[in-house]
């Protein structure tokens, strides 16, 4: 049977698969949570500016 | 004629306007002031037919495209006369950063239409906009969303907060959609969001209802889709205001009792209307030696030094048994209306969810 699960950051933390990000994060059923890892605030605002960059 | 044209032309008939009607005015046998302005009103009135004619046909045909069309258009000057029609292929940024009017009372509030069911990309077209409401707009042939609503947020004046999606493409793709757009508070959809995913991160005041709406639009049968939404969107929107009950009468320590709802609550917080000085004080009821029952009564640490807006407590949710009493230490008193109760669990948030076992759903 196919399992559900919800990742939650840790405080001053984001989830990140490399694509996208959360703070609370309900994986689809059977998605594997392994790909998902925690950066901080400035990695995260620094990834979000490299995107900004890469697409304009 | 062209466009650039027509407008050097119209800049240039401001005087004639003026002598139109001025001339209009002394044909009027009385001379008066009334047949004057009317005679500039029948001006303007056939300046602005010659305008809208010239601007919105091509060789006759009604416009389609309106690529870079409104841009920057500026004030009450956005009158157009004949339907707005979004069908041909190049509608780039037709209204970016348009800003002072409001774009459904122009159209469709006068009885024009603004149809985009023909239109396969809606590219930035309302990028950086500030046109109050937009218009139902009709997807049934679009495939492509980038940027369509995004940066919205950076202008001010009519401000946008509602969009209506309808007739959703399942291959319509998404990018930068709704970037930076915190003022949108409703965004209802019909149709079926499934090709790349949706992003709303930046729409912090969406309210439940748009929010149960787009996790309904979501595809059933897409795999491998991200769903990312403001935390602060689905926490505003889910939580549950509860209205507290203040004692009449002051408590043996000389404060007001708050009376929570009857309703067990797991995350409980309390929010106040305005920033205030308070004293908060939190009763636990047990049974005491005897058999009776007596309050330990704790305050606080926020102790009213500074002002608070909100404080929550953790509490067991199998033990009700907890009073609060509230002190301001401004001498006023507690009322009603300053003291709301929220329940921070978002327990229909965690059943809507699970409506789309496919999707993840990130929250931001």
């Amino acid at each position: 049977m196919k399992q559900r699960t919800t990742l939650y950051a840790e405080d001053g933390m984001i989830l990140t698969d490399g694509e996208h990000y959360g703070k609370i994060v309900h994986l689809a059923e059977g998605v594997n949570a392994d790909k998902w890892y925690e950066i901080n605030q400035e990695e995260y605002e620094k990834n979000l500016a490299e995107q900004e960059r890469e697409e304009t | 004629m062209n466009i650039a044209d027509k407008l050097t032309q119209i800049a240039e008939n401001e005087q004639k306007v003026y002598d139109a009607g001025y001339e209009a005015g002394r044909a009027d046998a009385d001379d008066s002031e009334e047949a004057y302005n009317q005679g500039v009103e029948d001006g303007k009135y056939a300046e602005w037919n010659a305008f809208w004619y010239v601007f919105q046909f091509r060789d006759g045909k009604l416009r389609t495209t309106y690529e870079y069309g409104f841009q920057a258009w500026r004030g009450s000057s956005f009158k157009p006369k004949y339907d707005l029609v979004l069908s041909g292929p190049y509608n780039t940024k037709s209204f970016r950063q348009a800003q002072g009017f409001d774009l459904y009372d122009m159209t469709v509030g006068r009885g024009v239409a603004f149809d985009t069911s023909g239109a396969t990309t809606l590219n930035a077209v309302f990028n950086q906009s500030a046109i109050g409401k937009i218009p139902p707009l009709d997807l049934s042939s679009c495939t492509s969303m980038p940027s369509t609503f995004s940066a919205m947020g950076r202008m001010s004046g009519y401000t946008t907060t509602d969009i209506v999606l309808n007739n959703l493409r399942e291959d319509c793709t998404f990018n930068k959609t709704f970037d930076n757009a915190p003022n949108l508070e409703n965004i209802m959809i019909t149709g079926t969001i499934g090709q790349n995913g949706f992003d709303v991160i930046s729409c912090t005041k969406l309210s439940k209802a748009s929010i149960e709406s787009i996790i309904n639009a979501l595809s059933d049968t897409a795999t491998g889709k991200t769903l990312t939404l403001s935390k602060t969107a689905v926490r505003n929107a889910f939580k549950k205001k509860y209205k507290v009950g203040i004692a009449e009468s002051v408590n043996a320590d000389g404060y007001r009792d708050v009376y929570l709802p009857s309703e067990t609550l797991r995350s409980p917080r309390f929010e106040f209307s305005s920033l205030m000085d308070v004293v908060i004080y939190y009763g636990h009821i047990e049974e005491d030696e005897w058999g009776g029952v007596d309050v330990y009564w704790d305050d606080f640490p926020s102790d009213g030094e500074t002002g608070v807006s909100s404080f929550g407590v953790l509490m067991d949710t199998d033990n009700m048994m907890y009073r609060y009493a509230i002190r301001r230490t401004d001498g006023k008193e507690i009322s009603e209306n300053d003291v709301v109760l929220i329940d921070d669990d978002l327990g229909d948030w965690d059943a809507l969810v699970a409506t789309k076992p496919n999707w993840t759903i990130s929250l931001v």
